[in-house]
């Protein structure tokens, strides 16, 4: 991931309380976009030892990553995604990813693939959206919505990520059970922002919403007026929700 | 089919829905998740184009809908 306005703060917290313990040699990093948990975790990678791999499906977000990292051997990047891990079965001591999971198309198959690369003694930490991620936020952008799309278009929209809580995520790592605990964790925050810093990352995730529609001018006129009806005075909130998992070996 | 469409509003927003005659006040992620709960437990395909945010206000009128729908 890349750090953002709205979880660039909330992602550092979380890769702070990571916790790698003295076997962890191989550290894999799923949907590592730029590269951004390996800038931060720099120094604990040199100071344990550990081996970087970074795996991401974005061809350019993926070239940057190598790049930046060209005369580090301590890290390496490579073409792939949740449901196609490009490495060989438990080779993997620890498993990390920040705000990918929610993208991926079948969450059985990627939890299949995390249980095939991860050793029997390895350990998870996923950072990722919410079901109730910006509830009410999302509700006035349906109301803008409506008066530009369709019931059809808008709706199918909303099946682009993967919503679950604690619980359904908690489920579908059913897989891990026999030999790992598994325990899935949800929190909330509030993040206000004038409508210009929203529609800096809301755009970026949007684009297909946002490329259905025709009037694109009056649509941006009309999700402003939606939006800034939201704000009492300290901002326009986003009622943020985010899902932390940990999966540890028993053995 | 009144019943298992309340379980799983219910469920999936834990709340309790009062009435058949209740606003529901679904996000479009909820509405999708009842389009296929319709689908694969009713067994009713609906036509996406031919729907409005209005059927989603409550049971009684998503039960309209898919009585609609199976009308020969």
């Amino acid at each position: 991931m890349n750090k953002n306005f709205l979880y660039g703060d909330i992602t550092v917290r979380f890769l702070k309380q990571v916790q790698f313990g003295p076997d962890d040699k191989v550290v894999l990093d799923l949907g590592c976009g730029t590269g951004f948990a390996f800038d931060e975790l720099h120094g604990e990678f040199v100071r344990r030892d550990m081996r970087g791999i970074g795996v991401d499906p974005a061809e350019g977000m993926l070239q940057i990553a190598i790049e930046k990292y060209a005369g580090d051997a301590r890290f390496s990047f490579h073409d792939g995604s949740f449901e196609r891990i490009p490495l060989p079965d438990r080779s993997v001591d620890k498993l990390i990813s920040t705000l990918a999971l929610h993208w991926v198309k079948s969450l059985d198959v990627a939890v299949q693939e995390m249980r095939r690369v991860i050793r029997d003694t390895g350990s998870i930490d996923v950072f990722m959206i919410a079901r109730d991620d910006g509830a009410n936020f999302k509700k006035a952008i349906v109301n803008a919505l409506k008066k530009h799309l369709t019931f059809s278009q808008i709706i199918k929209t909303a099946g682009l990520v993967q919503r679950v809580t604690a619980t359904e995520l908690e489920r579908a790592f059913t897989p891990f059970r026999e030999r790992f605990e598994v325990k899935a964790t949800q929190f909330t925050d509030v993040v206000y922002g004038s409508f210009d810093d929203h529609m800096k990352w809301w755009k970026a995730r949007s684009t297909p919403v946002i490329a259905e529609v025709e009037d694109k001018q009056q649509f941006m006129v009309d999700l402003r007026r939606e939006l800034e009806a939201l704000d009492h005075g300290s901002g326009i909130p986003f009622d943020t929700a985010y899902l932390w998992l940990k999966v540890t070996s028993r053995t | 089919m009144a019943e298992k469409l309340k379980a799983m509003i219910e469920e999936q927003k834990q709340v309790q829905v009062p009435s058949l005659d209740a606003p529901l006040d679904l996000d479009s992620f909820m509405m999708m998740l009842v389009i296929t709960f319709i689908d694969t437990e009713l067994g009713v395909q609906l036509d996406l184009d031919k729907m409005d945010f209005d059927v989603f206000m409550s049971i009684n009128t998503l039960l309209d809908l898919v009585e609609a729908s199976t009308a020969p």
